[in-house]
């Protein structure tokens, strides 16, 4: 089981980056992805990440008004909340997706975050996204 | 045809008689205006043409309610140049879905050629034999909630305008009210039907990209384009028609036509897997119509 974190460069990278200098656990089954806004986040990255077989993917950045380019992270949760909606539509847990607003400082925000999106995933079966038939094929 | 002339334009795109769907066709000398047409087979969206129409001055252009507001939204994305275009609106009634009107050919046994009549019911006949169908029946599904049948911007407005009516969305109702179970047996039904053709996204007008994000293929190569790079240009869903590359292909296309979408079904009709193409799209517009009033209401 894993989750896809894609986390921004100033923000939420950085509470990580507290978080291990601090020397706070969090689960090793979260895979962190750098990027350099939340914005930056397309659609695509978390279905693709779905395809793959991750069980939930977590979109942080920075929160509301911190954004380093202003806007970033208000476009980004405009985007994951209608993507949430959409595949809860077509019958897939809108809980595979989260969102998320973590300051550079907030280390303890971002551990218990990650505890809680890993727990989160546990408790679900696999994803329906998931391409099953190209594990033959690899 | 009288109040369309090449006057001012040099050419126009508009249709031509075809048997239950109208042609596109460009008039470009005054003998081809007694050709155009505008009646319920008009349900072809001529506005994608525009992507690749070439022309020196300006061109006419007929639109239907839903065409002008695929059209609306390319000039507000700088897609399309207002100057160039002379628009003439037709107020419309509602187009005849081709695909209906097969199903009830058949049924029938209804030979070709079929004239059809629009006397508020529509009329099917082949000169021996008459089958008269209900309007709702024969119309394309999106017709009968269309919100502006008269087109919101225009130069010339032919005939008088019709009133839209109101779009509840009880389409995208239904599927909510079922569980998650539910809809996802719906929707694995319905997508695992889809073949990938992408006669839905070639018809779109608001679909105009020239890289597709789910057509690799399509990525530009150049001579200076590099094996690493022909190699590992990205990839993001295969090209198989499974039911995981089908459902993220939907998803994509409903994202980036969010807000965007004129809802001129072109993409349902074009389908020909009947797949409800229009669905998803109308789930996004209808959220995003929500949180709008939402804000609107939080002033
Ligand atoms: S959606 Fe509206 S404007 Fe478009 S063809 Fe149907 S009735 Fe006419
Ligand atoms: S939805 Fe229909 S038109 Fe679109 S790709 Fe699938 S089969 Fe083709
Ligand atoms: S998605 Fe379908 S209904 Fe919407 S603009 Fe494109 S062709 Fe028309």
């Amino acid at each position: 089981m894993k989750v896809v974190a894609f986390l921004c460069r100033w923000c939420a990278y950085a509470g990580a980056d507290t978080a291990g200098v601090g020397r706070m656990k969090y689960p090793a089954n979260l895979r962190p992805i750098k990027v350099m806004c939340s914005g930056r986040v397309d659609p695509i990255h978390v279905l693709y990440a779905l395809r793959k077989g991750a069980s939930c993917v977590l979109v942080a950045g920075c929160h509301p008004g911190d954004c380093h380019y202003v806007k970033g992270n208000i476009q980004m949760s405009r985007r994951m909340f209608l993507l949430k909606n959409l595949i809860e539509f077509l019958g897939i847990e809108p809980e595979r997706i989260q969102v998320e607003y973590i300051s550079a400082g907030e280390a303890k925000k971002f551990s218990e975050v990650a505890r809680r999106v890993v727990e989160n995933a546990a408790g679900m079966d696999g994803s329906r996204l998931k391409a099953e038939w190209e594990e033959d094929h690899e | 045809m009288n109040e369309v002339s090449l006057e001012n334009v040099d050419l126009i795109l508009g249709w031509q008689k075809g048997e239950l769907v109208a042609k596109p066709f460009i008039a470009k000398n005054e003998e081809d205006i007694p050709k155009l047409i505008a009646d319920f087979t008009c349900s072809i969206n001529l506005v994608r043409f525009l992507h690749d129409l070439e022309f020196d001055g300006k061109a006419g252009i007929f639109v239907k309610g839903c065409d002008a507001r695929s059209l609306e939204m390319l000039i507000k994305e700088g897609k399309v140049d207002r100057d160039r275009l002379h628009i003439i609106g037709v107020p419309c009634r509602g187009v005849v879905d081709a695909k209906k009107a097969m199903r009830i050919i058949e049924m029938e046994g209804l030979k070709s050629p079929i004239s059809v009549t629009d006397e508020g019911d529509f009329t099917l006949t082949d000169g021996n034999k008459t089958v008269r169908v209900k309007r709702e029946e024969l119309l394309a599904s999106c017709c009968l909630t269309c919100r502006s049948p008269t087109p919101q911007i225009y130069d010339t407005l032919i005939g008088e305008p019709v009133e839209g009516s109101k779009d509840e969305f009880k389409d995208v109702e239904e599927i909510e009210s079922l569980s998650l179970q539910e809809r996802w047996e719906f929707w694995s039904d319905t997508l695992s039907r889809c073949i990938r053709c992408y006669a839905c996204r070639e018809v779109c007008p608001m679909c105009y990209c020239k890289e597709c994000l789910v057509d690799p293929t399509n990525v530009v190569v150049t001579p200076k384009t590099t094996a690493y790079e022909k190699a590992n240009r990205p990839v993001w869903i295969s090209k198989a028609s499974q039911l995981q590359e089908n459902m993220i292909y939907h998803l994509i296309r409903a994202m980036h036509l969010a807000g965007r979408c004129a809802d001129c079904g072109e993409c349902e009709r074009a389908c020909p897997m009947e797949i409800p193409v229009r669905l998803l799209m109308r789930k996004a517009e209808k959220d995003l119509r929500e949180i709008e009033a939402r804000l609107a209401a939080m002033g």
